[in-house]
């Protein structure tokens, strides 16, 4: 009997353990929206790899983006996605340095998940946060803009020197050349206001080599869309890494066609890259997202549609992956 | 494991019985040394009387031995090895000593819990002593040898495979892990060097450095898990064939002992040595090549307790290929004859190699390098591994009483690896100095584990619900702890391999705690049913040092660098066989499993639920034979793994290829037609397909993709057979028998597709031996890749740059890592 | 490497998915049905231009330079283009596998190697002394005829290693490349090329008076003027079938020095501007 017994134990252990053992479970993803510290800090001037490296020093007073369309793609079995479709417009010069949490995704199956997301026009149901003005926001919505980014580069002795045939100096005198021989004008606030249409998708992102997300039964996990604001200050569209990247911010003075200390969309249009002298030859075009690049107001959309990661660092391809819905 | 099926009791039923005329005296034994049961007799469960006419010459010494009543090769050979060890006090005729004969009848019997219909043991035979013509008197000896019950069945379903010694040392072995060769459907290649571990290949899986085999060798787990190298990866190395017994290769997951890694099966190396005393072999070779072996085996332990020890040193068959290894195994079974048993096992092992890495197929053939060459710059020169580890083991077995028994066991690892290596040239730049690129993709990996783990299950006596029904019950458990740092470099070989990029740097901590539970039925004697499940929680604590890494371009940190993070997971599997046995020498088998391979730590993110790759696998088979003169088994089977991975030689990693599926069927047959020449023969085909297209990424997004396609790196075909003789030529030449051995190795690997779209040509090698031995001394000859072919070890395909001042390429082109063209051994041996 | 009959036939029965493809490189140019519009009214007409292209990345992903270290197809040499010929020609071999390209990227002749501080010119762009686009022609404008020559190195930058030119998201560029796939034709055109040349301010309608520098040029009459602003002697350029030009006088052509506004342009529309056509020809084409 002591026999039976053992064995009927035995097998009951072995019973349960089978039957211990369940599916993977469902958690969720919260995303939050984070901003560089080139946005709420600004990029200073100086010889240091990240600064700005012809003395200007470049401060955002707006950094507002329209930011949304969370879509996640299960990595092992594509067809399984789900989205947050929601578009919120947001100044990134208020976001706290902990993340703006703003989308929420429920029920997603634990494992790996791609993460992709987008910075579309206002135009079509975005919302407004609180961060931003109505005033801003109606801008923004009326001109699908992307992007309503303000703010002023500064330096001591900065000047402008816009292209000769396209300068209106007005009365002001010019105060030498610059070495490609064009005409300076005194300039040491140059202030910006952009609204921008710069439609991107981003993704699918990864950090560290390691594609997107992992979600854990019964848990919160959470990703964040991450802006960069030091790109607009690229001397080129590099991918990944951003190689030997410079950050430059004369061409932005020299754009103040009418010296008036603020550079306007109408100016940007005005002016062909080949027009600007400060586009030298340590300028590259040839990895624009936007070809061809006509004018500068496209150079500025161009390098806004870069700047997009996720997790602070993290690379996202642009526009390569349609959405699905 | 089997250590389970290894061990026998002898006993000696009566003394020398001596019948003689007046004034002579029989001999009487005073050594006797105890027969062993074979455990592939046991496995068949063979049994009989083995009688054997011995010569015991004048000297007390044995002299031949001829057998009069066989009982298969198997025990026949048992019996003779043991009798070789038997000393005597010599028979003495008129006071003088004289030679004379001994009819010794070595009875086998089977334990009674092998046969369920076991009545009391046979009676013993009696000896019948007589003179023979020559005077010399003939006396007679009995003795039975009991085979003592395996602790547990291990064989499972049709693609159980034992390969005993007499197979392993057929066809001749350059290193010990060779005698995996045998395993039907298995290739290992030995590609980077003296000190990297093998890349196997096993029945439709490329299990790169172990991820899809689960080794142990004497109860030790090999597979390192989370190993920078290669996910499980496992480094036999420090194998002695001398030293290896048996291999018992169970190929699919049907066994819950099969733990993490047993994903195209498991193999179990047997250590032992059958030749008692000391022995020291030296061998010179091709390429000044040196190998010294001393072992020594006590007399009268078992085979299990010995010690050997091997140095090995090669200047190697092409450029930087240069190496050396030491290895010292050593292990002593306790206590032989009470209810515990003990054994202690201790493998020591070191080695340092360069290696050449791989050139690239198209400037081979335009004859920019030769094959077997190291590409002329200082990042290939360079390239070299250095291993190191040790392992200790204690293990206890425990037999109860009616047939139940337990096992426990502890073991502690220590490991060292260090690879420089470039696989890809001048591709590599570095995130961490800016502009800093183009200084060679020398690659350093650096990885040391400190494990320690331990194991026990006990079975249950058997449960007798009906006459024609028993039933036992295992539980069991395994786990262990690894404590792994590693880290990966970019070196600059030019300036004192100054460190010029980071790439990990990491600590792990894993355990794995696997539980399980088996249920076995023998239903009358014609049905064997076999039910259980396994369960692993694996748990990691990681701590990534250069996890949230900023490239130097980027603004400063406002974060320290690092992302630690833990993860714990739960892998749960049924395993199942049937055994159906309708007549005598035949057996219809049936199996199916479920089990797992661990994911690499350091791509769980945190909280992530482990996320194991699954594999189903399923075996359809017969086996056939009564005896070792002829076993056949034909297996079919299948394999399904829910997200199985494939080398990627760019990142140097493994990389998801999704769903996969290997359908296919293996032959394997052994022979044995005389007592002196053993043959094995083994065929194995897969069709091993990718069910999915494989999951896209930024850089290819929608990956190419046909239905059904083959999976990379993965031959068709694989084909080994082995062949062995060894006669005696010249009996009693002076003092000794004068006995000849060859032996001859081929295997075959079909071409095997690439990534890319590539095919790796096949691989067609043959191996040759001859040797003699002469009572203590032995000389032998060895041949590898006797008809010189030009192969590669490994074949990869994937975009490389290796001229620096080139444009680089970026698509894939075929990269070859050569096999050694033909090289010879010469070794002679002494043993005493 | 020699397989064996029964080796083939193995190889035969396994399906990788992929299969290599080689295909022809072909170049060619457009001829120019008219002068090409240039800034402020200029014509342009082209007399010459021949341009160093290569080495070509066909890449599997939506972006090309550092998510392209595995090219799908490639054509790593380099070719001179005679732009203004529209006929196509052979310039080597493509040479990858089956698949989806979706991105591409190429150099003109200079490439960028991890390996090496500088780029380095493939023998296309040595063939035009090191430059990646050698052009001649002339503007019009009211008459006026400004013959030119420019000579364009355009090298790499910002990224070490890294193709200049790649796909933009605005680029159209699809193709599946099978084993039918015969050539590929990349066909360029010039016309675009000078759009941004700012031809006015090569020229002026200056006096002595007005411009101070010893030579002033008024239309095609070169003033020589005196420290003090008054003109010493007028010389006709076009009598001497020169040009003149601002700052330089009477001179045969416009060259385009390395950083000039002219330099500028046409490097900024050859990386940043129009995109070459992309051209498949697979079996069963006509020709």
């Amino acid at each position: 009997m002591t026999k039976s017994l053992g064995f009927k134990a035995a097998a009951l252990v072995l019973s349960l353990g089978l039957t211990a053992c369940g599916g993977p479970g469902v958690g969720k993803l919260t995303v939050l929206l984070e901003s560089e510290d080139t946005i709420t800090s600004g990029l200073q001037a100086g010889a240091a790899v990240e600064n700005i490296k012809d003395g200007w020093k470049a401060d955002y007073s707006k950094f507002i983006v329209a930011i949304g369309d969370i879509e996640v793609f299960l990595s092992t079995n594509k067809a399984i996605h789900t989205h947050a479709d929601d578009v919120f417009v947001v100044d990134l010069k208020t976001v706290p340095a902990s993340g703006l949490p703003l989308w929420n995704l429920n029920d997603l199956q634990a494992g790996s998940w791609d993460f992709n997301y987008a910075t579309p026009g206002a135009a079509d149901g975005a919302t407004k946060h609180e961060s931003v003005t109505q005033a801003d926001f109606d801008a923004m919505k009326a001109a699908d803009a992307t992007y309503l980014i303000a703010g002023t580069l500064t330096k001591a002795d900065g000047r402008s020197c816009p292209p000769a045939s396209l300068a209106m100096p007005g009365a002001k005198t010019s105060t030498g050349m610059n070495a490609a021989g064009v005409a300076c004008y005194t300039n040491t606030s140059v202030a910006f206001s952009f609204t921008v249409g710069a439609e991107t998708t981003y993704g699918p992102c990864e950090v560290d080599e390691m594609p997107g997300f992992s979600i854990t039964r019964d848990a919160t996990q959470t990703v964040t869309a991450t802006l960069h604001g030091d790109h607009l200050f690229f001397n080129g569209f590099p991918e990944g890494a951003e190689g030997g990247v410079t950050r430059l911010a004369q061409w932005l003075a020299d754009c103040d066609l009418n010296l008036d200390g603020t550079v306007t969309k109408a100016e940007l249009e005005a002016i062909t890259p080949s027009m600007l002298s400060e586009l030298d030859t340590r300028y590259q075009l040839g990895g624009s997202p936007i070809t061809p690049v006509d004018n500068m107001w496209t150079y500025v959309r161009a390098q806004l549609k870069t700047q997009g990661h996720m997790n602070g660092e993290g690379e996202c391809p642009i526009d390569g992956t349609p959405h699905m819905h | 494991m089997a250590v389970c099926c290894t061990l026998c009791v002898c006993a000696i039923s009566a003394p020398a019985q001596a019948q003689a005329p007046a004034r002579t005296a029989a001999p009487e034994v005073i050594e006797r040394v105890d027969a062993v049961y074979p455990p592939q007799a046991l496995e068949q469960r063979l049994e009989g009387t083995a009688t054997l006419k011995v010569t015991i010459e004048a000297d007390g010494r044995v002299g031949d031995i001829d057998v009069v009543e066989s009982a298969g090769s198997l025990l026949d050979d048992a019996a003779t090895k043991a009798m070789r060890q038997w000393r005597f006090q010599p028979a003495t005729r008129g006071g003088e000593p004289t030679a004379a004969i001994v009819r010794v009848p070595f009875r086998f019997d089977l334990p009674a819990v092998e046969r369920l219909d076991a009545g009391a043991p046979p009676p013993l035979d009696a000896g019948v002593a007589a003179p023979d013509a020559g005077g010399v008197s003939e006396s007679a000896i009995d003795v039975t040898v009991r085979g003592e019950r395996k602790l547990r069945n291990e064989d499972r379903g049709s693609s159980t495979f034992t390969v005993a010694k007499p197979v392993l040392e057929a066809a001749p072995r350059q290193e010990g892990a060779e005698v995996l060769r045998t395993v039907p459907g298995l290739y290992i290649a030995r590609s980077e060097g003296l000190a990297v571990g093998h890349r196997y290949m096993l029945r439709g899986f490329d299990a790169d450095h172990g991820q899809d085999i689960q080794f142990t060798v004497g109860g030790l787990p090999i597979n390192q898990p989370s190993h920078l190298h290669g996910q499980g990866y496992a480094d036999l190395g420090f194998l002695i064939s001398e030293s290896v017994e048996e291999l018992t290769a169970l190929e699919g997951v049907y066994d819950p002992r099969q733990g993490d890694f047993a994903v195209a099966g498991s193999i179990d190396v047997r250590l032992g040595m059958e030749q008692r005393g000391w022995a020291a072999k030296s061998s010179y070779g091709a390429f000044n090549s040196f190998r010294q072996l001393v072992s020594w085996a006590p007399e009268g332990q078992p085979n299990g307790t010995f010690g050997a020890a091997q140095y090995t040193r090669t200047d190697g068959f092409g450029q930087n290929r240069q190496g050396e290894a030491a290895s010292a195994i050593i292990q002593a079974v306790l206590g032989t004859t009470g209810a515990w048993r003990h054994r202690l096992l201790g493998i020591l092992y070191g080695a340092r190699g360069s290696h050449a890495g791989v050139v690239r197929q198209d400037d081979v053939a335009a004859g920019r390098i030769g094959f077997y060459d190291v590409y002329p710059l200082a990042t290939a020169q360079a390239q070299n591994a250095l291993s190191g580890r040790i392992m200790l083991g204690l293990f206890s077995e425990y037999r109860g009483a009616e047939g139940s028994n337990a096992e426990a066991g502890v073991w502690l690892g220590l490991d060292d690896f260090r690879v420089q290596q470039n696989f890809t040239g001048f591709t590599q730049r570095s995130q961490a100095l800016l502009n800093v690129a183009g200084r060679g993709d020398l690659i350093e990996q650096q990885n040391r584990t400190l494990s320690l783990g331990l194991m026990g299950r006990y079975r249950t006596r058997p449960y007798r619900p009906a006459s024609w029904a028993t039933a036992n019950v295992e539980l069991g458990l395994s786990g262990r702890v690894d404590s792994i740092d590693q880290a990966q470099n970019l070196l600059d070989a030019v300036v004192r391999r100054q460190t010029w990029d980071r790439r990990v740097d990491a600590s792990v901590f894993g355990a794995d705690v696997g539980f399980y539970g088996d249920v076995e039925w023998r239903l009358t004697k014609y049905l064997n049913v076999r039910v259980g499940a396994r369960a692993d929680v694996l748990y990691y604590d990681v701590n990534d040092r250069l996890g949230n890494f900023v490239p130097s371009v980027r603004p400063p940190d406002t974060f320290i660098v690092g992302y630690r993070r833990s993860a714990l997971g739960l892998a749960a599997g049924p395993r199942a066989s049937v055994e159906v046995k309708p007549i005598e020498g035949l057996s219809l088998r049936a199996a199916y499993g479920e089990g797992y391979r661990s994911p690499q730590a350091r791509i769980l993110d945190d909280g992530e639920a482990a996320p194991f790759s699954k594999v189903r696998s399923a075996d359809l088979g017969v086996r056939i034979g009564r005896d070792d003169r002829l076993q056949i088994t034909a297996s079919g089977y299948f394999t399904h793994l829910s997200d199985d991975v494939a080398f990627d030689a760019e990142d140097g990693r493994l990389e998801r290829i999704g769903q996969t599926r290997r359908v296919g069927a293996v032959v394997h047959a052994q022979t044995r037609p005389l007592a002196w020449l053993v043959g094995a023969l083994s065929v194995t085909y897969v069709h091993a397909q990718l069910l999915e297209r494989p999951p896209g990424s930024a850089q290819d997004p929608q990956p190419p993709y046909q239905p059904g396609q083959s999976l990379p790196y993965v031959p068709p075909v694989v084909v080994r057979a082995d062949l062995g003789a060894k006669p005696t030529l010249v009996p009693h030449l002076w003092r000794w028998d004068l006995v000849g051995r060859a032996g001859v190795g081929f295997s075959y690997l079909s071409p095997r597709p690439l990534p890319y779209g590539a095919f790796a040509d096949h691989v067609a090698l043959a191996d040759a031996s001859v040797g003699l031995t002469w009572g203590p001394l032995d000389l032998g000859f060895e041949v590898y890749n006797l008809f010189n072919t030009r192969y590669a070890a490994t074949e990869l395909n994937f975009p490389s740059s290796w001229n620096p001042e080139g444009v680089r390429t970026r698509t894939p082109e075929r990269h070859l890592i050569a096999g050694s063209p033909l090289s010879w051994w010469l070794t002679l041996g002494v043993s005493l | 490497m020699r397989r064996s009959l029964f080796a083939v036939l193995l190889a035969a029965c396994v399906d990788t998915g992929q299969e290599p493809v080689s295909f022809a490189m072909r170049v060619a140019g457009t001829a120019p049905a008219a002068p090409a519009p240039a800034l402020n009214g200029w014509e342009i007409t082209l007399d010459s231009a021949r341009l160093a292209f290569g080495p070509l990345y066909l890449c599997p992903g939506f972006q090309a330079g550092s998510l392209c270290d595995t090219a799908r197809a490639e054509w790593v040499d380099s070719a001179v283009v005679d732009v203004l010929d529209p006929a196509t020609y052979d310039a080597g071999t493509v040479e990858g596998s089956t698949g989806p390209v979706r991105s591409w990227m190429f150099d003109y002749g200079v490439v960028s190697l991890l390996t090496q501080q500088q780029p380095v010119a493939l023998a296309a762009a040595q063939r035009l002394d090191g430059n990646s686009l050698r052009l001649s022609g002339s503007a019009r404008k009211g008459g006026r005829e400004l013959p030119f020559a420019l000579d364009v190195r355009i090298q790499q930058v910002v990224e070490g290693g890294a193709s200049i030119v790649r796909k933009s998201d605005t680029d159209t560029f699809s193709h599946d490349l099978a084993v039918g796939d015969t050539a590929l034709t990349v066909r360029f055109d010039a016309r675009p090329w000078l759009r941004d040349v700012d031809f006015d301010a090569l020229v002026e309608m200056g006096t002595c008076a007005s411009v101070a520098r010893p030579k002033v040029c008024a239309g095609d009459l070169e003033l020589s003027c005196s420290d003090t602003g008054v003109e010493l002697s007028q010389r006709s350029c076009t009598a001497e079938r020169l040009v003149c030009l601002r700052g330089l006088g009477c001179t045969d052509r416009v060259r385009f020095q390395a950083g000039s506004q002219g330099d500028q342009a046409v490097r900024n529309a050859l990386t940043g501007g129009t995109r070459p056509a992309f051209e498949w020809t697979t079996q069963g084409d006509v020709p």
